[in-house]
């Protein structure tokens, strides 16, 4: 019995550790040709933006940005709300790594 | 009525202050490399005066009470519910004012659900007025059908879609508070860890009997002529945010009879698994019928546990764990209640919920939800529920 636990216990914390590194978002590839820092900080962009909402909604708004100051400004506005953990030193980078995706 | 209008000519003046505000733009030049990019200064002078944006969200969801017998209407929420919202943003380029607001079209009808000045003449401090979105917890900030994990929101900060929600009268505090009023924001970046600190002074809400009427509570003038209070503290390393909030006032006309609330969450981010866990609870004072006086008082408190697992792109699965205690009050049809005689309950109650959810959101942003739910009440049947939603926003 107990080694049948085990091995539940083994197959769950074996497939949730494979599906950890296989999680892609349908964004990645693009970042994945993307300079440094932008491919680095794709990382903390997706971690910060997906806490309150999808990625989608982020690209949705991003169409609007006219310039690269809609973008920040996005992205502080983001920071002001309680909960979403961006920092004002995270504000640049995220910026950054949207912004080089809106000029592409 | 006048609220309707009050409501209607600030949207219209906000809609033409945003839209006349709008700087004509020069035609989008080809993307440029990004080497070649300057490095922007949002106060330059060839920044537009003005920027703003509008948002909105819909939400529809469909949920089904599992219980018996079949003719109990202990959900008042079942059958298909909507919401749909619409908020927007305008800032001055060079006074760091904006203005902002959030409209709500749901179960109350439409609802302003912010209106504020906000001023940020330096990144550390954040001045806010008028008709707020009250930070109570991080949830305040994503209580909307498309920012949540689940279509039911957690039983600590509940506003609807709830077994027993009559008898319960919603969570301990429901999601989101909005109240008139006006805060002042420091926030503080350390280098890998962030804080921020925020000071509240609300209308407060409001209630006749033993409890908050929180419907009441949403009107814009005040019952007792004093102000209440608030403070939140929030606390955050790359992949932990902690979150706690305590707020202070008197509900009633007199001014005499106290809650307090407070709460703790924190989420914490590793990989495709998001955890997050809250512990919320209030005390609130009543006068026992008959009394010649002095404040008897009841406890309300919950906690939530949820984790929710990217399994790829934008498949998710979402297990919740959560519970609601009542202490010291009994439960009646029309709420909490000193009376034992019109009483359900005895004056200790208590509800467990499990849910398990499973959401994908498809191109274009659409959001499809199924959740089944599990309620295990200590003085009711146990029920379950089943919902599906679609949702949408940008």
């Amino acid at each position: 019995m107990h080694i049948r636990k085990l091995l539940a216990c083994g197959l769950l914390a074996t497939s949730t550790l494979l599906a950890a590194c296989a999680t892609t978002t349908r964004w990645d590839k693009d970042y994945a040709k993307a300079p440094e820092p932008v491919k680095t900080d794709w990382d903390l962009t997706k971690q910060r933006c997906t806490g309150c909402h999808s990625l989608e909604r982020v690209f949705l708004q991003l169409n609007l940005a006219k310039d690269r100051g809609d973008v920040e400004w996005m992205v502080q506005d983001m920071a002001a709300h309680p909960g979403s953990g961006i920092r004002q030193s995270e504000i640049q980078p995220i910026t950054d790594t949207l912004d080089w995706h809106r000029t592409q | 009525m006048l609220d309707r209008g009050l409501l209607l000519a600030l949207l219209l003046v906000l809609a033409a202050t945003g839209v006349a505000a709008q700087q004509p733009q020069p035609a989008k030049d080809p993307a440029p490399a990004k080497d070649d990019k300057p490095a922007l200064d949002t106060k330059a002078d060839d920044a537009p005066l003005f920027r703003w944006r509008v948002g909105a969200s819909v939400g529809v969801s469909y949920g089904a009470l599992l219980a018996d017998p079949k003719a109990d209407r202990s959900l008042p929420e079942e059958g298909i519910v909507g919401e749909f919202s619409l908020s927007g943003r305008v800032t001055h380029r060079d006074s760091g004012l904006s203005a902002n607001f959030g409209v709500c079209w749901g179960c109350h009808g439409i609802e302003l659900e912010q209106a504020t000045l906000e001023w940020k003449p330096v990144p550390l401090l954040l001045v806010k007025a008028g008709r707020l979105n009250v930070a109570a917890s991080t949830h305040d900030s994503r209580h909307g059908f498309n920012t949540r994990a689940t279509i039911s929101k957690p039983l600590t900060r509940s506003m609807g879609n709830m077994v027993r929600q009559q008898e319960f009268n919603l969570g301990v505090l429901p999601s989101p508070y909005i109240d008139n009023g006006a805060s002042v924001g420091l926030n503080f970046d350390m280098g890998i860890a962030g804080m921020s600190l925020e000071a509240m002074v609300l209308k407060g809400f409001k209630g006749t009997g033993e409890d908050i009427d929180f419907l009441k509570s949403r009107e814009y003038f005040d019952n007792n002529g004093e102000p209440s209070f608030g403070a939140r503290l929030e606390f955050s390393v790359p992949l932990l945010t902690l979150n706690f909030a305590y707020l202070w006032g008197n509900y009633d006309t007199e001014a005499r009879r106290s809650y307090q609330f407070a709460s703790a969450n924190l989420r914490l981010v590793l990989g495709p698994v998001t955890l997050e866990g809250e512990f919320a609870w209030r005390q609130t004072q009543y006068t026992r019928a008959g009394s010649p006086g002095g404040e008897d008082q009841w406890w309300k408190y919950g906690w939530w546990a949820q984790v929710d697992w990217q399994v790829f792109d934008g498949l998710h699965l979402t297990g919740v764990l959560d519970a609601l205690y009542v202490k010291d009050i009994y439960l009646a049809d029309f709420g909490p209640t000193s009376n034992a005689a019109v009483a359900l309950t005895d004056n200790n109650n208590r509800i467990v919920r499990a849910i398990l959810g499973v959401s994908y959101t498809a191109w274009g942003g659409i959001l499809i939800r199924l959740n089944a739910e599990f309620w295990d009440f200590s003085d009711f049947n146990d029920a379950w529920v089943i919902q599906g939603g679609l949702g949408w926003a940008f």
